[in-house]
């Protein structure tokens, strides 16, 4: 009973000195954000978990059953599966024509469209809108519901065929849906592997762990000088941890509520459009794993709480540390800010230096190390031209007046190790966050080739692919004849031997040979490819690659018979000016034969495949911005707790003189002031640093958006700093009492 | 109780009460002190000490009695009023000098007149001529490489550049050593004198309770007029 009254008063001891502290309770919003980030964190893996799951259930639901798997079963519809893409990204679509009115139907619709007719899914409607084609597929009868698409914001559709559409042929037998041996389709094909994102989430989880560090050691000197009393009057650890409880229970318990919310709240309200990344969440989802929220939720409280009793140090008091730097220390920052530009300079140019073909390794592995060791001095710089600047700055106050600006100055000056601790966090933030963006959008070489090439001729030339093996000249000649004008058609031939000097054949009509600036002839005239126009040679290029040479010579496109049918005709506009794709597309897709005939950029295929590893990249980002932004306010918080302890010393005379705004000045040369300048130096640092990486022709460059985005946000941060530790130095200094300590 | 002087007290606390949780610090406390005159407050730990220096600098409030300070009520008072009447006309020494180390003692001094409201030239001017009357190297020299008695005059210094009419001393000594005590006190009473300020000191040691013009003991929560070389 005694024991169980003490730990009763332990608790509240421990509660009282929590709503006592000093510092407008920095450390209790500490604590609730460490905890809230760190629910966050949780439940975003328990959510990509249940969306794994619900695509892979919903997938399996609908997967297709063909014949050759299921032998024994009579073929219930004719079709394939297809792919098509909006706006560079692929997705599927599935061509099905019923063979019996009783078709066993995939989950999410009711009734399976008539030949020439579309059922789509909302996603893919909204896209096909926006382009003015929703009839791109046939007439559009409806939509898909979500538990008949593997996500909510899925672009899938099924697609009964029409007649010249469907090859009787080439079409397979479907025997039914589902089950699995059957053949996934959709998001299933394009999306990440689980394994892939939930490594991401780490960029969430490491800096929310050490945010959880920070927030729990934040004012330690008067806790850890508790510790000790309570264990030389004979307390155990057991009180320790009582009184530690009931200090930090209510915001670690308000923060794993305000983290859970979220999720709740996606449950509770329907499917969430992520921000950005464009990615709808279904709610159906998490509702399955309903539980782990709240199991999270408990998870990240628990943690928060053990790092708050075990973080403590128990036995003997360590010195405690100098807010004033030791003079070798000082000298190491000035060492280090000096470093800083030469680092930068170095790091941008030196290994460009390097002949890339031999040394493309090693400039990457001496880039890199450059960046983070100029991210690493970066803080330093910022901190020695505030050091500079702050005696300036005190001695200005002769003549301004102005008292924070003289405190301020006098420690920045002082201080320097201190700024740069300040300053940090933003400045790694910034360089991090541009870096990321960088390798992110960074094509393999193929696909950096197929960019450049769309950037050099854009889609003034285009590669039709034919399959002559299910085609006949009578279908094609037709749709051909009803190409928009201006579109020239010149046949392609690859070299039949591989022997070096073959020579790629051309052959078309006089106006096509002439728009892409070949001589017109009957006889084949033979041209270096690197002296033809840009056209022929990106063609040449993506058909047949190490040709040196053409042949052309005036002749029809499509030969009499199939046999000799040319497999790729390049497509090239008479005016040098962007040829309709689309418009191409959709004749091909409603005159032939599905997938019988496709058009694309030179290296489509391989920019496709790209854009979607950038599109996984997007996610990294997507993580990792949020996950600097928690580092920075990590250091920041910590720094906020210095600035607390600094301003401690003001308290006696802005008391006694009644001047209580000091704060507010202070606290704006001592923190908004430096992180401002840090973002702005940090911007221009991260620019520069870009410069090796960024190529216009390969469509790498720095997004200026995000850098502004987290120039935005941090500098948001800034200033909530500067408010933040204004009014709480300001409430800190009302508690002041001569011997108060 | 009553420190009675020949002018009008710039100091006169009367009939002071303060009792927390059933506990009563203060009770019935009576002083007086005028401009150009010391008094000092001795008293055990735990005595009331620092409670009566929080009413008399207005930090804490009294149950009961009145606090003049140049001429005005502060137990009495709002508190911006407080603030300002404060900052006009009182100045404090701590035991430890609460100056900023990284200032110089020039830019410390004048700083509590910037934070006064005075024009930043007269500021600075008047630390100036303060720290050279209180004979503190104020050239170039940080706070913090001053000596402990540079410091506190220092402290003594800023206590003044405001023009108090009343001083308040809380330990002025207490972290020196005895030669510095010495120096330090006599500059604490000579200059107060100069500058025609009323001085309390309140402190534990007896040497520097007997330089000032009355002394009064914390007994008992109220003050007991206490003869100069008697020790409690």
């Amino acid at each position: 009973m005694r024991e169980r009254s003490l730990s009763g008063q332990l608790l509240r001891m421990g509660r009282a000195s929590g709503l006592r502290a000093g510092g407008g309770h920095v450390r209790a919003v500490a604590l609730l954000l460490a905890t809230a980030v760190l629910t966050l964190g949780l439940t975003s893996m328990v959510a990509v978990h249940a969306t794994y799951e619900g695509i892979e259930l919903r997938s399996a639901n609908r997967a297709l059953q063909f014949k050759d798997a299921f032998p024994d079963r009579h073929p219930v519809a004719l079709g394939k599966n297809d792919f098509d893409e909006i706006d560079g990204r692929q997705f599927s679509l599935v061509y099905l024509r019923p063979l019996a009115k009783d078709m066993p139907l995939p989950p999410g619709i009711d009734q399976w469209p008539a030949p020439g007719e579309a059922l789509l899914s909302p996603s893919l409607v909204q896209a096909l809108e926006s382009e003015g084609a929703v009839g791109r597929y046939g007439k559009l009868v409806g939509t898909i519901r979500d538990e008949g698409l593997a996500s909510p914001g899925e672009k899938y559709g099924y697609v009964n065929p029409t007649d010249r559409q469907l090859d009787k042929k080439a079409a397979l037998s479907i025997v039914g849906f589902g089950g699995e041996k059957g053949l996934r389709t959709g998001d299933p094909l394009f999306v990440a592997d689980e394994g892939k994102f939930l490594t991401a989430l780490y960029l969430i989880l490491l800096p929310a762990g050490a945010l959880a560090v920070v927030a729990a050691r934040m004012g330690s000197a008067g806790r850890d000088k508790r510790t000790a009393l309570v264990s030389a009057l004979g307390g155990g650890g057991r009180h320790r941890v009582l009184l530690n409880v009931g200090e930090s229970a209510a915001p670690i318990l308000a923060g794993a509520a305000l983290g859970m919310l979220p999720g709740l709240c996606v449950m509770a309200a329907g499917n969430l459009r992520l921000p950005w990344i464009n990615y709808w969440v279904s709610a159906a989802d998490l509702q399955r794993w309903w539980w782990a929220v709240p199991v999270m939720g408990c998870a990240a409280a628990a943690v928060l709480l053990l790092l708050v009793c075990a973080l403590h140090r128990t036995g003997r008091r360590r010195r405690t540390r100098a807010t004033r730097l030791a003079a070798h220390k000082g000298h190491m920052v000035r060492w280090a800010a000096l470093a800083c530009p030469l680092l930068v300079v170095g790091t941008v140019w030196g290994p460009a230096q390097l002949d890339p073909a031999q040394y493309a390794d090693l400039r990457m592995k001496l880039y890199n190390t450059g960046v983070v060791a100029a991210m690493a001095t970066l803080p330093c710089a910022v901190a020695v031209g505030a050091a500079a600047l702050g005696a300036r700055l005190a001695r200005s106050t002769r003549r301004t007046g102005g008292a924070g600006a003289l405190i301020a100055g006098r420690h920045a000056s002082a201080h320097p190790g201190v700024v740069s601790r300040l300053v940090a966090g933003v400045g790694i933030a910034l360089v991090l966050v541009s870096q990321v963006q960088l390798k992110n959008s960074q094509f393999g070489e193929s696909a950096r080739a197929a960019q450049a090439t769309v950037n050099r001729v854009g889609t003034s030339m285009l590669l039709m692919h034919i399959d002559a093996g299910v085609l006949t000249r009578q279908q094609l000649d037709p749709v051909l004849q009803r190409f928009p004008r201006g579109t020239e058609m010149i046949a392609l031939y690859p070299p039949t031997d591989s022997a070096p000097g073959a020579a790629v054949r051309l052959q078309g009509s006089c106006p096509a040979l002439q728009a892409v600036q070949l001589t017109c002839s009957r006889e084949p005239t033979s041209t270096a490819v690197r002296s033809a126009d840009q056209r022929i040679a990106e063609a040449v290029l993506w058909t047949s690659p190490g040709g040196e040479r053409i042949a052309a010579q005036q002749g029809p496109v499509l030969p009499t018979g199939t046999g000799s049918a040319p497999r790729t005709v390049v497509l090239a506009s008479s005016d040098g000016k962007d040829l309709p794709e689309a418009q191409i597309n959709q004749l091909l897709r409603d005159a032939l034969p599905l997938a019988a005939v496709t058009v694309e950029s030179p290296g489509g295929s391989w920019l496709v495949g790209a854009n979607n590893q950038v599109a996984h990249g997007r996610w990294a980002i997507f993580f990792g911005l949020p996950g600097v932004l928690i580092v920075a306010l990590g250091i920041v918080l910590a720094n906020l707790a210095e600035f607390l302890r600094f301003s401690h010393v003001v308290a006696p005379l802005s008391v006694l003189t009644g001047e209580r705004k000091i704060y507010y000045s202070t606290a704006l040369w001592t923190l908004l002031v430096p992180m401002l300048a840090t973002i702005a130096t940090s911007v221009i640092v991260a620019s520069w640093l870009a410069m090796p990486q960024v190529s216009e022709a390969n469509g790498v460059e720095l997004s200026s958006g995000m850098l502004t985005a987290t120039a935005g946000a941090l500098a948001t941060l800034a200033v909530l700093t500067w408010w933040w530790g204004s009014r709480a130095a300001q409430r800190q200094s009302s508690q002041w009492r001569p011997h108060g300590e | 109780m009553d420190g009675a002087a020949t002018v009008e007290p710039m100091l006169a606390v009367t009939g002071l009460r303060y009792e927390v949780a059933d506990r009563v610090l203060l009770d019935g406390v009576d002083l007086k002190v005028s401009a150009g005159q010391s008094a000092a407050v001795v008293g055990p730990s735990g005595s009331g000490k620092s409670t009566l220096l929080g009413c008399l600098l207005g930090l804490i409030r009294p149950s009961a009695g009145s606090v003049q300070v140049a001429g005005g009520d502060i137990a009495k008072m709002r508190r911006r009023a407080l603030e300002r009447h404060r900052s006009r006309h009182m100045g404090v020494v701590f035991q430890f000098g609460e100056l900023l180390p990284e200032l110089t003692p020039v830019e410390n001094v004048a700083l509590a007149a910037l934070l006064g409201g005075s024009k930043a030239q007269r500021a600075y001017q008047r630390a100036e001529e303060l720290l050279g009357e209180l004979s503190v190297p104020y050239r170039g020299v940080p706070t913090g490489r001053l000596s402990g008695g540079e410091r506190q005059r220092t402290a003594v210094a800023r206590a003044l550049i405001n023009d108090p009419a009343v001083l308040l001393a809380d330990e002025p000594t207490g972290a020196l050593d005895a030669a510095t005590r010495d120096s330090v006190t006599e500059v604490l009473f000579a200059v107060t004198r100069r500058h025609d300020c009323a001085l309390v000191v309140v402190t534990h040691d007896a040497e520097v309770a007997d330089r000032a013009d009355r002394c009064w003991e914390l007994k008992n929560a109220t003050l007991v007029r206490r003869d100069p070389g008697v020790r409690s």
